[in-house]
């Protein structure tokens, strides 16, 4: 009889050896190929006795079923072991940088100045802009500021040739909005503002942003509102303020608006000359002079303004201790905001 | 404003510390800046008199003293040359602690020493001094110096805003603290009050042997000029150390009896005040306004030429001051001087300020007569330096010459305010007690009416004009902190129309995507780079700038890019992407807003695959044409050449509007002129928009179908002459067949071997779609026919097999 169960054996030993498909199907041939072990058996098959035969065809086919199984089985582990290994060989160092374009960085005063924008639209203010040379009218006149003023030594204005000056603060858009438009009015302002002062703390050019609210009843009390609110969105944080008589000749009552040091929250520290308080802003309600000069009715209409520079803003904001940086544009202080 | 707290709290009785008071004075509009102690601890220093000095046995210099300190005699060595037997001095004991030394007992050259004598410098009272400090005659042996010189004070540093000239004084400062603790002002300096007695008037005075004379065009500008003759001045009594202790805490030096008194009087009541020598005055003096020309040698040893809105002093010679600012030279009082003549006048704000500004000169004298002085103060103060020099130096007054006081001096002036208006403006209502508290804190009267009061102005106030001023004054002293917040009730009216249309933030969003960052440079330029950048332009030039390097507005921004570039290089920086928004300035007056890049080195980072292209005039356009897409408007302008001055002549364009022409910008390489001039290794590629024309062409956008049959795509390879262009290609053959021609774009570009000589290879990729129906390849071909006729007619270009 033959042995059929040895030559299962031998060929499960055989299939499980193989390492790669090649010797799988080599050895796939070797049994059940066309002149394979088993197929030759099968051929042998009418030697045995007829009442035989049946038992010993199934027997064959058994183990052929048998084989092939293992060959299938042994052939998924391959492909397998294939596919492992392509995935290895392809394995990226994933930690290496992204490939393409830098990302680059917004100044961080021009953040600042998107931060303000987006807090007062929220608000209902609109954003007006205006020209950085003005004529002597808008920038002083109209603005209760005569000629010899004292005012305009606190501060020192650029002129051009032409006798127009470089805006010394951002008050001569309050001035031109109000000529073209009618209360009520809601507007903020912010831009490039010059002073002839260059020190430590002083850069000849920074950024002023002012406000200007005005409808029938707009009062001292709506600004320290409207103030509180903002300082709180832009510090992100309770932010105590308080309010200072103060003078401008554009604004009656007059105040400047401290906020409490942000460094230190109040207890005194070099930021704020050990004060515990910033010197952020000047406001007031507008001087019916000024209202005059763009014919409102102070009687009809009345309401605040307010201006602050937001370079500074910024510093407080970032932990910037010089303000010259801003100017400077070197990159490794740009790329980080 | 500088002001000694014991002389403040002579006027006002307050018990309060320093730091409240400062507290009290900044909440209510005089910021106190800083309060600096008048000296240093000062222990263990005495009065002390100089019993004998006598040479040092092995010092040629030294002097050995024997000093009597009140308890007992000590031996001290000192160096000083005027240490002498007979003057009180400062002693410094054993122990005393002195600006940056502590006093021991020591061996001078084999003397031992148990003290020290002191100068004004070494008490820290003075930057610099001569010989150690001699005390008056009757100087109290044995009392501490600190005690003797009243050294237990503090300099506040006042803030005072340019409307309150009432309180840039003590007399000043003293009434608002009254007002706003509700205290009474009590002058007691010098036992003279402050509110002095005026004068009898009524007798005549002597004849003034000085004839002063006003011009007639001066009336206005200078109201009151008061002279007052003193003759017979010792001139070798020097201030009283009280006297000079009091200005050095008000900021200034002490000179002579004459000039320190009228600086005392100045910073005790606040009007200004001069002495001439009277002997050098020559002939009758003039108060006019100054000749064209003439010329005015200042005490500051500055000499100026005069202009005609100067208003000075002058005698028979020529201008002996510029009024209200500085006294000249030739009439200065001097060591010498036996004869003074003082003035004491009112000069108007506004010509003072004019002045001052013309000729850049600040004095203690312009601050007040800038920012208004009381004209109720002339007279008094006249009067109170008359005397004060009498008992300091001796002489004698002899008559007074009395300017012709303004009418309005007398009537006082009147402001109505309205309890609805205080509460409409302020947002908080008040009650008449409230208010009418106040105004008698302000030592201001009132009449009520049905509705407020009717306030009667003091002369001293002359900031309060009209209603919102009183509304300020009762919000400044209820303390405007003190108002709760309120939130507003706003109308719901849009504001946006107002918006501006020129923001242009989302453009910046899409150049710091696209790897640039955003610089913010001064508007003010180097003249040279803008020459150099824009040497068509005329740039506007400043009249007063800060340095040559910022001297003219750019009209353009590339100034500020190069620059922030060649900063960056000098800092090992390879790859520089920048870009700014803002302003330019043309000299026709119009200020475009510009956004401007600049982008040097790879087109990418430097990086581990090798992507190590450096920008490209093409990697910028790409970029640009980002910007025109964010507005939609990608379309509608033409990339011709450029003629700019600053750009590579070949590989810049201008950015011109299909229809109109209007100019969007430019784009290019920088000129390899300009390359070198900079100093620069790589080459930068720049472009400019103007954002005016950037965002007035943006519309809103209508939705076209998307076709829903097969498009077609056919690849056509021409030889074309080099002298065609692109955009002429692309119009033309899109122009054939708007309909079924949806686009073409170039997808190679060739030059070079296997071509001929002045020509490229072209390669055209045409998409074809029809949008009713699907095409058949007859159409196609036909289509492609055209084509293939159109280049070979209109370009001479040739179809490649």
């Amino acid at each position: 009889m033959l042995d059929l169960d040895a030559t299962l054996k031998r060929a499960s030993i055989e299939i499980e050896n193989c390492v790669d498909l090649t010797a799988l199907d080599e050895c796939r041939v070797r049994y059940l190929g066309k002149k394979g072990e088993l197929t030759e058996l099968a051929k042998s098959i009418n030697q045995a006795p007829v009442e035989d035969r049946p038992r010993i065809g199934q027997q064959i086919n058994q183990i052929k079923n048998s084989i092939q199984d293992l060959i299938e089985s042994r052939m998924q582990h391959l492909q397998h072991l294939e596919i492992e290994k392509k995935l290895a060989r392809d394995a990226l160092d994933i930690t290496l940088p992204g490939r393409g374009q830098s990302h680059g960085h917004l100044h961080p005063i021009a953040i600042t100045r998107q931060r303000i924008e987006s807090i007062f639209k929220t608000l209902g203010f609109a954003v007006v802009e205006g020209p950085e040379i003005e004529d002597d009218y808008h920038n002083f006149e109209a603005l209760n500021i005569p000629k010899n003023h004292p005012a305009r030594a606190m501060q020192d204005t650029f002129y051009v040739e032409t006798g127009h000056v470089l805006r010394t603060h951002m008050s001569p858009v309050q001035i031109r909005t109000m000529e073209n438009h009618k209360p009520p009015l809601r507007i903020i302002a912010p831009g490039r503002v010059y002073r002839c002062e260059s020190d430590l703390t002083h850069t000849p050019m920074f950024h002023q942003v002012e406000g200007l609210y005005l409808d029938k009843d707009v009062s001292f009390a709506n600004m320290k509102f409207v103030m509180q609110e903002f300082l709180n969105a832009f510090f992100e944080k309770e932010t105590p303020v308080r309010l200072r008589s103060s003078h401008f000749p554009f604004t009656e009552p007059s105040a400047e608006l401290d906020v409490q040091c942000t460094q230190c929250s109040g207890k005194g520290c070099r930021i704020c000359s050990h004060t515990g308080w910033l010197e952020v802003m000047g406001c007031g309600m507008v001087h019916p002079n000024v209202l005059n000069s763009v014919n409102i009715d102070p009687e009809e209409f009345q309401g605040f303004a307010f201006g602050f520079g937001y370079d500074r803003l910024t510093m407080l904001y970032y932990n910037v201790n010089d303000l010259r940086a801003f100017f400077e544009n070197d990159m490794r202080f740009l790329e980080q905001f | 404003m500088k002001i000694s707290e014991k002389w403040l709290r002579s006027f006002i009785q307050i018990n309060r510390p320093i730091q409240e008071i400062a507290e009290i004075l900044t909440m209510r509009g005089l910021e106190v800046e800083e309060i600096a102690p008048v000296a240093g601890k000062l222990n263990n220093i005495v009065v002390a008199e100089i019993l004998s000095a006598a040479q040092h046995p092995n010092a040629d210099r030294l002097r050995v003293c024997q000093v009597n300190d009140g308890t007992e005699t000590l031996t001290i060595v000192c160096g000083a040359p005027n240490a002498r037997a007979g003057i009180k001095v400062a002693l410094a004991k054993i122990g005393a602690v002195l600006p940056g030394v502590t006093i021991k007992k020591s061996k001078i050259r084999d003397v031992e020493s148990h003290g020290m004598l002191c100068s004004v410098s070494e008490l820290g009272l003075a930057e610099k001094s001569e010989g150690i400090m001699e005390l008056s005659e009757d100087a109290p042996i044995g009392k501490l110096l600190v005690e003797y010189l009243d050294l237990d004070d503090n300099v506040l540093d006042i803030s005072i805003t340019p409307n309150r000239g009432d309180c840039a004084s003590v007399l000043g400062i003293a009434r608002e603290v009254a007002a706003i603790e509700g205290g009474v002002v009590v002058g007691t300096t010098g036992g003279r009050s402050s509110q002095t007695q005026i004068a009898d008037q009524t007798g005549q005075p002597p004849a003034a042997p000085t004839r002063v004379h006003r011009d007639g065009a001066v009336l206005e500008i200078c109201p009151i000029y008061l002279t007052q003759r003193i003759h017979d001045i010792n001139p070798a009594i020097l201030s009283p150390i009280w006297l000079k202790e009091k200005l050095r805490r008000s900021g200034v030096r002490s000179i002579n009896v004459p000039v320190d008194v009228t600086n005392y009087v100045m910073f005790e009541c606040g009007q200004p005040m001069h002495a001439f020598d009277a002997q050098k005055i020559q002939g009758a003096i003039t108060i006019r306004l100054a000749k064209i020309n003439e010329t005015l040698e200042l005490l500051n040893d500055t000499k100026i030429t005069l202009d005609e809105q100067s208003l000075i002093i002058a005698d028979e010679e020529g201008p002996i001051a510029l009024a209200g600012i500085m006294g000249g030279k030739r009439t200065a009082v001097s060591e010498t001087t036996t004869e003074i003549l003082l003035e004491s006048a009112h000069f108007s704000p506004e010509n003072i300020a004019r002045t001052a500004r013309h000729f850049n000169l600040n004095s203690d004298s312009s601050y007040r007569f800038e920012r208004g002085v009381d004209p109720g103060l002339s007279l008094l103060a006249l009067e109170q330096a008359t005397q004060m020099i009498i008992e300091i130096a001796g002489g004698n007054a002899i008559g007074q010459l009395q300017g012709i006081a303004p009418a309005s001096a007398s009537s006082m002036k009147k402001i109505a305010l309205r309890y609805a208006k205080l509460e409409k403006v302020i947002g908080a209502s008040f009650s008449e007690t409230q208010v009418t508290k106040i105004f008698s804190d302000l030592q201001m009267s009132f009449e009520k009416n049905s509705e407020g009061l009717l306030v009667t102005i003091p002369s001293y106030r002359f900031d309060l004009i009209i209603e919102e001023d009183l509304i300020e004054e009762v919000l400044r002293i209820h303390g405007c902190d003190n108002i709760e917040a309120v939130a507003p009730r706003p109308s719901l009216s849009l504001q946006s129309s107002l918006t501006a249309m020129t923001n242009i933030d989302t453009e910046r969003l899409l150049l710091k995507t696209l790897g640039y960052d955003e610089i913010i440079s001064y508007s003010f330029v180097d003249e040279k780079l803008q020459n150099q950048l824009a040497p068509d332009q005329t740039a506007i030039r400043l009249k007063n700038p800060i340095s040559q390097e910022m001297s003219v507005m750019r009209t353009t921004l590339w100034t500020g890019l190069i620059s922030t570039l060649q900063y960056n290089l000098r800092r090992q920086q390879t790859r520089v992407r920048l870009f700014e928004q803002g302003l330019c300035f043309n000299d026709d007056g119009s200020q475009p807003k510009k956004l401007s890049g600049l982008s040097y080195g790879g087109v990418y980072p430097e990086s581990w695959n090798n992507a190590k292209e450096l920008s490209h005039f093409f990697d910028v356009k790409n970029e640009v044409v980002a910007l025109l897409v964010e507005n939609k408007i990608a379309e509608d302008y033409d990339f011709l050449p450029s003629k700019h001055p600053a750009l590579h002549p070949t590989q810049s364009a201008q950015l011109v509007h299909k229809q109109t022409k209007a100019v969007l910008g430019d784009i290019g390489v920088l000129h390899p002129q300009l390359v070198q001039a900079f100093d620069l290794p790589m080459v930068p590629v720049l472009f400019e928009l103007d954002v005016q024309v950037l965002r007035q062409t943006q519309l809103r956008q209508s939705y076209v179908p998307v076709a829903k049959f097969p498009e077609v795509r056919r690849d056509l390879s021409f030889l074309v002459p080099t002298n065609v262009i692109y955009q002429d290609i692309v119009n033309s053959v899109q122009n054939l067949d708007n309909n079924l021609i949806q686009r073409l774009f170039i997808f190679d570009v060739y030059q070079g071997k296997g071509i001929p000589e002045g020509y490229r290879s072209l390669a055209v990729a045409l998409i074809i779609q029809d949008f009713s129906k699907t095409l058949i390849d007859d159409e196609v071909a036909l289509l492609v026919k055209k084509v293939i006729d159109l280049m070979e007619n209109q370009f001479k270009a040739t179809l490649r097999d």
